[in-house]
């Protein structure tokens, strides 16, 4: 047993200071978790925010004037005001996801008590901001609207005031802005984590078979479970430090996302999911023995595990037997642990299971790869 | 051939060159006639290697001046003009072959980078391969040839365009003593038919040295002699030139003078072998590499390996280590099954592969630290140990230098001192010795004579130096998997009658072999007829292009897989992703704790219950709410309804009370939906408590464009398409360069007239089809199987497809550029991908609302554009005219990449 372990450590320390010795490969890395992470963080967004808007206003009136002003930032950019003609060019371009038609005579017929109609243009392939958009415009131009009336009318419905209604207090919890930074900063990290673990475990492994060392090593006192272990702790020590650095210098300090859990807790389950990913990387080396063909490997799978994981889109989207079956990704595990525990605050009660599962995963993908470790030797050249 | 009359074929001046703080040349000066045949030796590392290759223009030169046939090449554009009358072969077995390639189709790709054409190409490949009777093999893998074979192919392949000046470094390293034979009398052949012909050759084999007229003796990056080769046995009173190079040398480099004394060898009687093979046979598919071998070897004894390359030996041996199970028969260490792999037995062997296989990235004294550890030798004897080897195998003066840096030779040398370091009691050793200096050589069998005699250290060691073969207990030949005899030096020699052990060993094979191999050159006819070559110009280019894209191209068809990953994963992963990636709206599970179980309450229960997009989870247990953050970490629920006492009664008098919405806020998207979903369902219910009164009437009418029913799948997939078309191509152009560097096959583009460009653009067209494939199969399936139609114009979506597979292939062949080893490429060419397309495409979100450095990255990188151009045609129903600025910007990026990428890779190496 002691053997072992010093052999562990003793290849373990041999693999960090190969990791390092590629002043290129380690640029990449700490670009990744550094300014990708901020970039990642603050440059996309899932609210509706800057849409831009246009607006072919047949009506020139002062109300269709007041409805373009009530359109603001942040959830939206001025309206830009278009010919009719032009529409059809700029939504085929994607320069606006949202034209208001204004038709003639509106503010006419508002105030002849009739109910005239916007007609509302959305690009339905911008899928996430289509929808809240459109009931963003659908209640600021409602409001506009009914001020407008009420103002002709000299002075607020009475009746709406009178009614007795149940006043809505919302609470939203864990991002009460929902800043879109807080959640893509964690998530990037993870998509970061998984892509880094899978390809320099992979390639740590592809490396030593082409190079031969790995031949070397087995020729000496050293078993192949001690060379896959020592890669997945010399290279999941480097990522874990790497990650929690990222998450709590960038994502915590600098962009000031608040880390509700406990931090030994996150580096557990870092390490944990490091050492499931790690080992599906061996696999995946094992099954793929050439660098190139890793790398081609490499690609689908980690796109797969990663869009998939709840992470980018909502879990709850996906259709259920999806949602099942990508529970055996531990990525899936992962992103769900990670938000529970840095927006939630969750505690080992909560996400032990999740640990668990994890864990397991790992412990099955390393021993499938080492059963075929011995007959990707032999496949080589 | 017009070597023009006096003017020198080589000459140098003041050469100076440096690794790092290593002095490689100290300022070299040399004239080398034209016509003429020169041997350069010397022992390892003292510049041989890097002298040859500036001569041939594939290294930078650092300072001094390098003339070959009259011209600098210190130039660019004499250098490109010298590739087409110099040719260099570079050291290592095949290093400038492509193993998947056949022999016909390696020596044609050399032939196209030439722009050899018409009738006197053909004639001259014939000629060549007849000549090298490589013939009959022509349609053969080249990584499949004995390692002789590779050798005479790659001298083929330096031969296609008629050198006027033939630089070949060690050629014959690593090859056994009849194909080696071979070999000189097919340089010597060769050399008669064009007389002008000047040739350089680098090698360890002193004796090899003594047929060249010149002889250039080198030690510690300087030249020590440089004079007729019979001028200089005569000069020391030599016998021959081994010997007068020995006399040249400093006293402590000369080795073993006078020979070894072997005390002779003595089995004790009923001691169990060290080492025993039983029936012996490897199977690889139909190929018997092993063929029921068996044989004894005694504690102590020095046991020799001999055979030609491919023979075997090295299966044998790996089967002795256990790093391969024998197909049948079996393989005992000190009595104990070798595959069985015992830590106690592994700890009593000392192995050395053929080819190196310590780790580069590693100084040498970090390399044996960790071998030292590695087999368990106390902290306290550990530097002990290392130092000795240091002395022992003379590294001291490189422990801090990386063996990348470092010449064949002594990495053949800390290979050894690795090998030896644990004191093993056996040492089983493969092709030791290859390339490295015969003072060192002999230092090395001095070493393993004491070990073997003095320790009885077993010593199973395979050769192919007769002197080294001479002074084992017993050899054995191999042939094609069998034994062909074993026995003493004396008694194999006597049994042939022959001279020498050489001649013997040649005549056994020459037996085995028949007339098959090393037939003589056969009509010198063809080989006058000089190869039609279209010069320069464009057509040239064209062709040179083709030949790189040809030559990758069959590499790639060699590799199924590769082809199957990026065909079919591609499609499994459009299958899944588009299936699983949605923002359509879902229910979103809730839960609500009534406090108040009033009419009222549950009426407005009923309106949440109601909401198509809501549904109502049961929480066990926590149905109080006593602690809301609490119960979002348990349960799985976006939503809690609270609804407070009194909130019917209240309600009644006619008051506003208050419902509390606790909405979990992680996932931003999500709670700004559910967000939304609580206000309209609010409104809704506040109206019709108003008695339908004042009911806000919504302004709006609304026309989802191009998607009218809000499917998520018609955006998904055009993006999944465009995810694909970004990452796999970039992967796999990514390894392009930097692999070639690692194989050392970039010495084709070194060595060769073609252009950089020329070299990247061929490179790149084999995936840019591949890809476009791969990108027709998933359009395909997104329109059969998934139901996503091209609304659009099928044929702007392929224009589109067409630059944009360009430019990330383009973009892979500039990260290959730039980094340094491939684990850096695969994972540059994805990090730097992966942001830009996947978060700043619009695929995701859209384009329009991203900011500062994302909307920068998003635009710079030629992902956003195609999306446009992919979602436009599925869905939007556009065609190529709306995309005219679209495709000029992908194809502007698409130049960008590649010029970048041009610059970036050098001609020559460092």
């Amino acid at each position: 047993m002691y053997a072992v372990l010093s052999n562990i450590l003793i290849l373990s320390l041999k693999e960090i200071k190969s990791l390092l010795s590629d002043v290129i490969l380690v640029a990449l890395m700490v670009y990744f978790f550094t300014a990708a992470v901020v970039v990642a963080a603050k440059g996309a967004s899932q609210e509706v925010r800057n849409a831009p808007v246009a607006v072919v206003d047949h009506d020139r009136s002062a109300l269709s004037r007041r409805l373009m002003d009530a359109v603001l930032p942040p959830h939206f950019k001025r309206p830009v005001a278009v010919e009719s003609g032009e529409v059809q060019r700029h939504m085929d371009l994607g320069d606006f996801y949202f034209v208001l038609d204004i038709p003639p005579g509106y503010e006419e017929k508002i105030l002849k008590g009739e109910r005239p109609r916007i007609q509302l243009l959305v690009d339905a392939t911008a899928m996430t901001l289509a929808g809240t958009g459109t009931g963003y415009l659908t209640s600021v131009l409602g409001q506009e609207l009914s001020s407008f009336t009420s103002e002709a009318a000299g002075g607020t419905p009475r009746e709406l005031a009178r009614a007795p209604r149940a006043v809505p207090a919302v609470n939203v919890l864990f991002n009460p802005n929902a800043s879109a930074v807080w959640h893509m900063g964690v998530v990037q990290i993870v998509g970061n984590l998984t892509l880094l673990t899978l390809m320099l475990s992979g390639a740590a492994i592809i490396r030593e078979k082409e190079r031969g060392t790995i031949e070397h090593l087995l020729v000496m006192p050293v078993s192949a479970g001690e060379i896959a272990a020592a890669k997945i702790a010399a290279n999941g020590t480097v990522i874990v430090a790497l990650a929690l650095c990222s998450l709590y210098v960038i994502v915590h300090t600098a962009l000031g996302v608040p880390v509700e859990g406990s931090f030994g807790l996150l580096t557990l389950g870092m390490f944990v999911y490091v050492l499931s990913f790690a080992s599906l990387g061996i696999l995946l080396a094992v099954m793929a023995p050439s660098m190139p063909q890793f790398g081609l490997l490499c690609i689908p799978v980690y796109m797969l595990v990663y869009l998939l994981s709840g992470g980018t889109s909502p879990a709850e989207s996906m259709p259920e037997q999806m949602q099942q079956l990508i529970q055996v990704s531990p990525t899936t595990q992962f992103v769900a642990f990670i938000q529970d525990v840095v927006h939630r605050g969750a505690d080992v009660d909560n996400v032990g299971g999740r640990l668990l599962v994890m864990l397991l995963q790992g412990l099955l993908f390393l021993a499938v790869a080492l059963l075929r470790f011995k007959s990707m030797l032999l496949r080589q050249g | 051939m017009t070597g023009e009359a006096g003017l020198p074929a080589v000459r140098l001046e003041g050469l100076t060159h440096r690794y790092g703080k290593i002095l490689a040349l100290d300022d070299v000066s040399l004239t080398v006639p034209t016509g003429t045949t020169l041997g350069l030796v010397g022992a390892d590392g003292v510049g041989k290697s890097t002298l040859l290759s500036l001569i041939a223009g594939v290294k930078i030169r650092q300072r001094g001046r390098v003339e070959v046939l009259g011209e600098d090449m210190g130039a660019g554009d004499a250098r490109s003009r010298m590739s087409r009358r110099v040719a260099f072969m570079p050291q290592g077995l095949g290093k400038n072959l492509y193993p998947t390639l056949s022999v016909m189709e390696n020596i044609s790709f050399h032939a196209d980078l030439f722009g050899l054409r018409g009738r006197g190409r053909s004639a001259r490949i014939r000629r060549l391969l007849g000549a090298t009777s490589l013939l009959p093999f022509a349609s053969r893998a080249a990584g499949k040839l004995s390692g002789g074979m590779k050798q005479k192919l790659s001298l083929c392949c330096a031969l296609i365009h008629s050198p006027e000046l033939l630089i070949l470094d060690e050629p014959t390293t690593g090859v056994d003593p009849l194909s080696r034979r071979q070999f000189w009398t097919l340089v010597a052949e060769l050399m008669a038919e064009s007389p002008g012909m000047t040739v350089m050759v680098s090698t360890a084999y002193i004796d090899e040295a003594e047929n060249f007229a010149h002889t250039v003796m080198m030690d510690g990056g300087r030249i020590l002699a440089s004079a007729l080769t019979a001028d200089l046995i005569a000069g020391t009173g030599s016998r021959d030139l081994e010997e007068a190079y020995m006399r040249m040398l400093p006293p402590e480099k000369r080795g073993r003078e006078g020979g070894f004394r072997i005390p002779p060898y003595r089995r004790e009687p009923g001691e169990e072998p060290a080492i025993a093979a039983t029936d012996l046979t490897r199977r690889f598919g139909s190929f018997t590499a092993v063929d029921h071998v068996s044989f004894e070897i005694g504690r102590g004894e020095i046991f020799g390996f001999l055979g030609s390359n491919g023979c075997g030996k090295s299966t044998t041996m790996k089967m002795l280590t256990g790093l391969l199970e024998p197909t049948s028969g079996e393989a005992r260490i000190l009595g104990c099954l070798a595959d069985a792999g015992s830590n106690d037995i592994k700890l009593q062997v000392g192995y050395m592969s053929q080819a190196f296989s310590l780790y580069e990235e590693l100084t040498v004294l970090e390399n044996l630290l960790l071998h030292a550890k590695l087999y368990r030798i106390p902290l306290l004897r550990r530097k002990e140990a290392v130092d000795r080897v240091l002395d022992r195998f003379d590294l001291r003066r490189v422990r801090h230098a990386t063996p990348r840096s470092l010449s064949l030779g002594i990495r053949q040398r800390l290979q050894l001192a690795a090998a030896c370091l644990h004191h093993p009691s056996i040492l089983i050793l493969d092709e030791p010795t290859s390339g490295v200096d015969p003072a060192a050589r002999d230092l090395f069998w001095d070493y393993l004579i004491r070990l073997s005699r003095e320790d009885r250290v077993t010593i199973f060691v395979s050769t192919h130096f007769m002197n080294e073969a001479e002074r084992c207990d017993r050899i054995s030949l191999m042939h094609r998997g069998r034994v062909l005899a074993a026995d003493t030096p004396e008694g194999l020699r006597r049994s042939r009658n022959a001279a020498t052990l050489e001649d013997a060993f040649i005549s056994y094979l020459e037996d085995a072999q028949g007339s098959g191999e090393g037939a003589a050159v056969s009509g010198t006819a063809a080989g006058a007829e000089p190869a039609g070559r279209s010069s320069t110009g464009l057509l040239y280019s064209l062709g040179v292009v083709l030949a790189f894209a040809l030559r990758e191209g069959r590499e790639l068809l060699r590799d199924p897989v590769r082809m199957f990953f990026v065909l079919f994963g591609a499609v499994v992963f459009e299958i899944a992703a588009s299936y699983g990636i949605s923002f359509d709206m879902t229910a979103m599970p809730f839960a609500v704790a009534d406090h108040d179980q009033s009419r009222e309450s549950r009426m407005l229960i009923r309106e949440f219950q109601g909401s198509a997009y809501l549904r109502e989870l049961s929480l066990e247990g926590d149905e109080a709410f006593s602690n809301v953050p609490e119960l979002f970490r348990r349960h799985h629920v976006k939503l809690l309804i609270d609804i407070p006492p009194e909130y019917g009664r209240r309600l009644l008098r006619g008051e506003s009370p208050e419902v509390g919405f606790h909405i979990d806020g992680a996932f931003p998207s999500v709670a700004n939906n559910v967000r939304n979903y609580v206000d309209g369902i609010m409104r809704r219910y506040n109206a019709s408590l108003a008695g339908g009164a004042g009911v806000e009437q919504a302004p709006l009418e609304v026309r989802f464009m191009y998607n009218e029913i809000f499917r998520s799948v018609y955006v998904i997939v055009p993006g999944l398409i465009m995810l694909s078309m970004v990452m796999f191509p970039a992967m796999m152009t990514a390894l392009g360069v930097v692999r070639e560097k690692d194989l050392g096959t970039i010495s084709n583009l070194y060595t060769s007239p073609a252009t950089v460009l020329q070299f990247l653009v061929g490179k790149q067209i084999p995936y840019i089809i591949l890809s476009l494939l791969s990108f027709l199969i998933m359009t395909l399936c997104a329109v059969l199987l998934l139901g996503v139609p091209v609304r659009g114009s099928f044929w702007a979506l392929l224009g589109g497809a067409v630059l944009m597979v360009a430019a990330s292939s383009s973009f892979g062949l500039l990260v290959s550029c730039f980094v340094r080893t491939q684990v850096a490429a695969i994972f540059g060419s994805a990090v730097l991908s992966i942001l830009p397309a996947i978060n700043f495409s619009g695929f995701l979100y859209p384009l329009s609302t991203l900011e500062g450095a994302g909307y920068v990255m998003g635009r710079m990188f030629p992902c956003s554009w195609f999306q446009i151009v992919s979602l436009g045609s599925f869905s939007k129903g556009l065609g190529a005219e709306s995309f005219g600025q679209v495709y000029g910007v992908i194809a502007l990026q698409a130049a960008v990449y590649m010029i970048l990428a041009a610059l970036l890779l050098k001609k020559q190496e460092k």
